[in-house]
Parts: C-alpha cells; sequence; structure tokens
C-alpha cells in the first residue's frame, strides 16, 4: 500500500484531524438534519408521482423566501420530526373543495389535475379552508374516501418540499 | 500528563455529580416528564403477560390519572376515546384496549413542556404505539399528543390527553 493511500486509509490521530472530523460531523448534521433531510417514502398515497419505498430529500428552505403555490408537492409535519405526509396543494384560505364523481372542484370550477393517473369516484360535500391552511390531497384516489389522509393543513406545518 | 490526568478525572467526577443530582433531585419538568415515562411503563405488555402482572398494571395506570380525566382521541383507525373519564374508568378501557394486543409498547419523545401556572403543565410530545394484534397484525402508529397535567398533592396527574388532528377534512 503507497503512503498516501495509507495515510488517507488511517490517518493519524491529530488535532487537525480531530478539529477537521468535528467541522464534517457538524456541517452533515446541520446540512441533512435541518436542510437537506433525507426520508423514505412508505404508503401510496402519491402513486404514480411518488413510489412506496422510494427515497427523496426533504428541502427545508424551499419556502423560505416563497410561498407554497396551487399543485406543489409539500411534506407536512405529522408526529416529532421524522414522520411526514407528502401531499399536494390543491386549495388556499378561503376556497371552496369540493369533489363530484371524483372530480376535483374549486370553487366550483372543475380542476385539471394530470397528476391524477387512476380512477376515482370520491364525492365530498363542499366545504371552505380555513383561515391560516391549505387544502391537501395524495395523487392516488383509486381507494376509497375514508381510506385516504387528506384534508386541510396549518401552513406552518409545511416544512419543505421533496428534491425531485 | 499527571496534571491532564487529574483533569480528565476531575471532569468526570463533575460531570457524574450533575448527573446524580439530576436524577435524584429532578425539577418540574424532570417530574412531569417521568410521569409519561411511568405511563409507558404500565401499557407495555409482554406476550406471555400473567393475569396479576396485568391488574397491577392496570392499577398503576389508573393511579397517573386525575379524577376526572378528559380525552379527545378520534379519528384513529386502532382507538377511539372521547369524552370525560373516572380513573378507574381510564383503567378499564386500558385494559380494554391492551386486551386486543398480544405485545405492545408505548413510546414517548420530543417533549415540550410548558408550566401554565405552578400546577398545570401543557405537554406537547410524540407518542408511538408498537404490537402486535391477537390476530397477529403488527402496529406502529405515531402521533402527536398534546396533554394537560395538574399537580395534585405533589404528584402530577394527567387532566387532558388530545391527539392532535393534523388534516382536517
Amino acid at each position: 500500500m503507497n503512503r498516501t493511500l495509507q495515510s488517507f486509509l488511517f490517518p493519524a490521530i491529530t488535532p487537525r484531524f480531530l478539529l477537521r472530523a468535528l467541522m464534517v460531523a457538524l456541517f452533515s448534521y446541520i446540512f441533512f438534519g435541518h436542510i437537506l433531510t433525507p426520508f423514505m417514502i412508505r404508503g401510496t398515497s402519491m402513486e404514480p408521482t411518488y413510489h412506496d419505498g422510494g427515497v427523496n430529500f426533504c428541502w427545508k428552505l424551499r419556502y423560505l423566501f416563497s410561498d407554497p403555490k396551487r399543485f406543489d408537492v409539500v411534506a407536512i409535519r405529522f408526529a416529532s420530526h421524522h414522520r411526514m405526509l407528502l401531499k399536494r396543494i390543491v386549495a388556499f384560505e378561503g376556497e371552496e373543495v369540493e369533489f363530484r364523481q371524483g372530480k376535483l372542484f374549486i370553487e366550483g370550477k372543475a380542476i385539471d389535475e394530470p397528476y391524477v393517473q387512476y380512477p376515482c369516484d370520491w364525492n365530498l360535500s363542499p366545504r371552505r379552508v380555513e383561515k391560516g391552511c391549505v387544502y391537501v390531497i395524495g395523487d392516488n384516489r383509486s381507494m376509497p374516501i375514508e381510506e385516504h389522509l387528506f384534508g386541510q393543513a396549518r401552513v406552518e406545518r409545511i416544512i419543505g418540499s421533496p428534491l425531485w | 500528563m499527571v496534571k491532564i490526568r487529574y483533569f480528565i478525572m476531575g471532569l468526570i467526577l463533575l460531570m457524574g455529580g450533575i448527573l446524580s443530582w439530576g436524577y435524584l433531585f429532578p425539577n418540574e419538568e424532570k417530574r412531569v416528564i417521568q410521569r409519561f415515562e411511568l405511563l409507558s411503563q404500565y401499557v407495555e405488555k409482554k406476550a406471555n403477560e400473567d393475569i396479576l402482572s396485568t391488574a397491577n398494571r392496570i392499577k398503576n395506570l389508573s393511579q397517573l390519572f386525575a379524577n376526572p380525566c378528559e380525552f379527545k382521541i378520534e379519528g384513529d383507525p386502532f382507538y377511539s376515546l372521547s369524552g370525560t373519564y373516572t380513573k378507574e374508568e381510564v383503567g378499564s378501557y386500558a385494559m380494554r384496549g391492551r386486551s386486543y394486543f398480544s405485545d405492545l409498547s408505548l413510546r414517548f419523545g420530543d417533549y415540550k413542556v410548558e408550566f401554565l401556572d405552578k400546577e398545570t403543565a401543557r405537554v406537547q410530545l410524540t407518542g408511538r404505539l408498537i404490537g402486535r394484534t391477537l390476530s397477529g397484525e403488527g402496529v406502529d402508529e405515531v402521533r402527536e399528543l398534546l396533554c394537560t397535567l395538574k399537580k395534585v398533592e405533589k404528584t402530577w396527574l394527567f387532566a387532558r390527553l388530545d391527539v392532535m388532528e393534523i388534516l382536517k377534512r
């Protein structure tokens, strides 16, 4: 083994090395813990856009200087900082949301949703999104409406968006 | 070299002293968190739990609750409980809830403790229920909880428990 490789694989534990290792650990903790958090998708509620078992990163600075937009896919804090819901924003505060025969209506107008690929037969009576909330739904609406977790969430619960 | 050794030993002793002090003389926040740890301990169920152990756990568990205690657990696929209950009723509901599982554990974390006054604490936390039902189905559910504890005769008791509704239809 040549000297360069040896010193790379088995570095001398010097104060300079320890400082460098500490800096790398600190940077990784801040970056991957609070800025770009890796997560694994569990469940099929965002199929076919995001698949069960897929890996992605939550970009937490996404809404630092801008507000969430309609049809953005967002990560919503569910419980602790490790459990998130991945959903798509369809309506904002004050807007009326309704489902008729599987078709989404916002303020009484039918919405074209190209990301919904599976058949849907949901019916949901009209309801208005409360102040400080957004209405979020998953892309996979092939299951009965009772089995799909969707509804209005507080805006401050949005912690970011998936990186891709 | 000798000086460094004494310094390290002193540092270890100091840390040990601080930890022992914290353990032996907990502050109010620690006392509140200890109640959740006890609740977790009493809810836990092992596969071969005998009836005496069950009775003991339920008796101890009901002692953690104020009389009456308010619950708001709604929209949960496994357990739903809303209203005001006596601690005996809480015990019987807990017994019924545990009976659905062959093994069960309830863990708490991410505590945010806030004291509304000297005798009222509000705690926002995460609860994780892991277990296996009698039919063999695995359960791993995480919820955000909001609890209110009241200090009654120098003991913190659970007075209200809400499961936070994240998505409201």
